[in-house]
């Protein structure tokens, strides 16, 4: 079948996509969140939750070994049969079709409150989703050129983060360390996980990389976890250190207004410039996710239903008409909690139970 | 074709125009003023709007615009002073808050939160006491040759360059920024013949004007005691009949509790101050023992005025130097137990400043 084929990627674009689907909107929002909950000790949160993701990947990586060739929509009816399968893909598809949605849905809320105060969100959206159901209609490979083209922004993004250092930051706020015990830093793990969504990719990418063995693959995977790590944690150090706990509960972007610091003589409010150049960290999110929706629909038969691109614009076109419900905030913030527990479910629970089924029809298989 | 089509949408839809900004229709205000009215708690806000005149002729000529309106809050009075003039006005290029002294005894930050609501608003402006009448100041065209807005914010802009004022930047305390120990020393201008000067800063405790400052001088040092980095700030103090000046290459704050089982006993605020000597009286040649005997003087004579800023500090009970939070940082077991605004005030605070003279310039 055509439209199941997919170009070979270098382990060097494995980590770029990996990286870049990691990192979302959650940079600008994770200090604000993980503030209410596990406080100062946020980075301890961040970092640890990171390692849970860690394991996550283990476990996804695990799973693919199993199943080098193959895809996991291709594999799983093989796990669970048939009609179950198919209904695992149809939850994938539409997880992470919901997941793009929500994506955009909160960026425009973002842009629609800082910059475009006049503009309607549904011209926003419509634009981002544009954007990205053309890029996700395209190739594994040539989506990873893409993202290959995005990284600099993110390099140049935590420059400009890291750059309020400058501006006296107060190393007293991160300090007592644990003053309320390690109960809200382990209830911080579990809200800072949806920064780590993403690597879950590797679901897909798995039999399509050109590595030189699978151990191998799972350093790359490793390392671009590591660098999302890094990125996450550098974020939260610097908003912590630079704003009080009080400020982080009433703001919910802070590294938007950290970037109000900067006082140049030549470019006013590089506040706004972030923002809008965010658009491509969090549209190479969004597509990867319609992808990876369109690559589960397209799966729900074995031998292929229907074609990739028609699958994108299907769920691109749905989702822009979802979106066009959301009119208050704190819709979009509820059912971005829900999306976060499906999230946990999606990428962490049922990769496990395929792992433990298969290895229990393995281990029957042996015996018999 | 597909590709095609993308690109012609996303042109025709770049080019919305719901969120463009007119420049003839912006009103840029470069310093707004917050007091109250008489001796009730109505906001009276002022707005100078600088504006270029005759900008076409090229160069133009800087001028600005006074208007004033009260409100029971920031925004209530935006929205006033907005229909009072045709244009709208912007916060884009604010530099300065300035706020008066009554409604800094008040609970000015407050009233100021609503400011991280402006969009637009650069938080870099800074914030400042002006202990006069607001009114009278700011409808000054000129002063010194300089518009108001210019001569306000340059006179903070260069001291705050130099290292001898604290920074005071508004995004600092708004919106709860202060919420550890809202005690802090704002820069206080005062009326001068032609217009203002700086006069020091104010000192905040909990928030509130304590109606108590700190004059120029005093500034200096208690901003190099809170960890200012060292910007060849210049100190000139006279004794044994002689003025003394020395210009400071690098700078060191420390501090230190110390306690025992009963808690805390005292705090201890060290300063180590690299110099280089200026000026040293008539000219003698600076054997190693001359330096000796100015460092001493000197270090001397700076603790002494440590101890008397830090005595009016206590007295004001504005712990600026946020010793308390020092304190629940490093030792948070002491501090739980401590009512700090209580125990600050009686606190045994020592000041050690150490002047090394590192050279004499370019003349031995």
């Amino acid at each position: 079948m055509e439209t199941m084929k997919e170009d070979a990627i270098t382990g060097r674009q494995l980590f770029v996509l990996i990286f870049m689907t990691q990192l979302g909107l959650e940079v600008m929002s994770l200090p604000h969140v993980e503030a209410d909950i596990a406080g100062h000790d946020m980075w301890l949160s961040v970092f640890l939750s990171g390692l849970c993701a860690q394991a996550g990947i283990m476990l996804i990586w695990w799973l693919g070994s199993r199943y080098p060739s193959r895809n996991c929509f291709a594999y799983v009816p093989q796990i669970v049969g048939r009609p179950v399968g198919a209904f695992v893909n149809l939850m994938y598809g539409c997880y992470y079709a919901i997941s793009g949605l929500m994506l955009i849905l909160n960026y425009t809320d973002v842009l629609n409150r800082w910059l475009f105060v006049y503009t309607p969100g549904w011209i926003i959206t419509l634009m981002i989703f544009i954007a990205c159901g053309y890029a996700a209609s395209l190739s594994l490979r040539r989506i990873a050129y893409i993202a290959q083209s995005y990284l600099i922004l993110s390099v140049i993004a935590i420059l400009l983060i890291a750059g309020c250092w400058l501006y006296g930051p107060d190393v007293k706020n991160l300090l007592p360390v644990l003053s309320g015990g390690w109960n809200p830093v382990v209830k911080g793990i579990y809200y800072a996980f949806s920064g780590y969504v993403g690597y879950d990719l590797l679901l897909y990418a798995f039999p399509y990389v050109k590595a030189k063995s699978k151990n191998r693959l799972l350093l790359i995977m490793t390392f671009a976890n590591m660098t999302a790590i890094l990125y996450y944690v550098l974020s939260c150090l610097i908003c912590s250190t630079m704003f009080s706990l009080k400020q982080l509960k009433h703001i919910p972007e802070p590294i938007v207004f950290i970037l109000k610091y900067y006082q140049l003589e030549v470019l006013q409010s590089l506040d706004v410039m972030f923002l809008i150049f965010y658009v491509f960290i969090v549209s190479d999110t969004a597509y990867i996710y319609f992808f990876l929706s369109a690559k589960a629909f397209v799966h729900l038969r074995s031998k292929g239903l229907g074609k990739h691109q028609i699958w994108v614009w299907a769920m691109v076109g749905l989702a822009f008409i979802g979106s066009l419900f959301f009119k208050k905030r704190s819709t979009i913030i509820n059912f971005s909690d829900l999306q976060d527990i499906g999230s946990v479910f999606m990428i962490i629970a049922v990769p496990a139970v395929l792992l433990i089924i298969s290895g229990l029809r393995g281990a029957g298989r042996n015996r018999a | 074709m597909k590709r095609g089509f993308a690109a012609l949408m996303m042109c025709l839809l770049l080019t919305g125009c719901w969120d463009q900004l007119r420049l003839k229709d912006q009103l840029f205000v470069d310093i707004v003023g917050i007091d109250y009215v008489g001796d009730s708690k109505k906001l009276k806000v002022g707005y100078v709007i600088s504006s270029l005149r005759e900008a076409s002729q090229g160069g133009g000529k800087p001028s600005s615009v006074y208007i004033e309106q009260p409100g029971d809050s920031l925004y209530a009075s935006v929205l006033v002073a907005n229909s009072s003039i045709p244009g709208s006005l912007t916060v884009q290029e604010t530099r300065l808050y300035l706020i008066g002294t009554r409604f800094a005894k008040d609970e000015p930050l407050k009233y100021l939160d609503s400011v991280g609501q402006f969009v637009s608003n650069p938080l870099y402006a800074s914030l400042a006491v002006y202990d006069g009448d607001l009114s009278q100041l700011l409808s000054k065209k000129r002063i010194k040759d300089q518009t108001t807005s210019d001569f306000l914010t340059g006179i903070l802009a260069s001291e705050r360059e130099r290292g001898d004022i604290p920074t005071n930047k508004l995004l600092r305390y708004i919106l709860g920024g202060t919420d550890y120990i809202s005690d802090f020393a704002l820069n206080r201008f005062v009326p001068d013949q032609e217009g203002a000067r700086l006069a020091g800063v104010a000192l905040f405790h909990d928030g509130k004007y304590t109606g108590m400052n700190l004059d120029i001088k005093q500034t200096l040092l208690s901003c190099l005691m809170a960890g200012t980095p060292s910007r060849t700030q210049a100190i000139t103090r006279k004794f044994n009949g002689e003025e003394y000046t020395i210009r400071i290459r690098n700078s060191k704050n420390d501090y230190h509790a110390i306690y025992d089982n009963k808690g805390l006993r005292e705090m201890d605020i060290s300063l180590r101050l690299d110099a280089k000597l200026i000026e040293s009286g008539p000219y003698v040649t600076h054997t190693t023992s001359v330096l000796k005997k100015i460092e001493k003087q000197l270090s001397e004579k700076l603790t002494k005025e440590a101890e008397k800023i830090i005595a009016t500090m206590q007295k004001a009970n504005c712990d600026y130097f946020q010793l308390g939070h020092e304190l629940a940082a490093y030792h948070p077991n002491l501090f739980k137990g401590m009512n700090w605004s209580e125990a600050y005030p009686k606190l045994t605070i020592n000041p050690k400043i150490k002047v090394t003279i590192l050279n004499t310039g370019v003349l031995d």
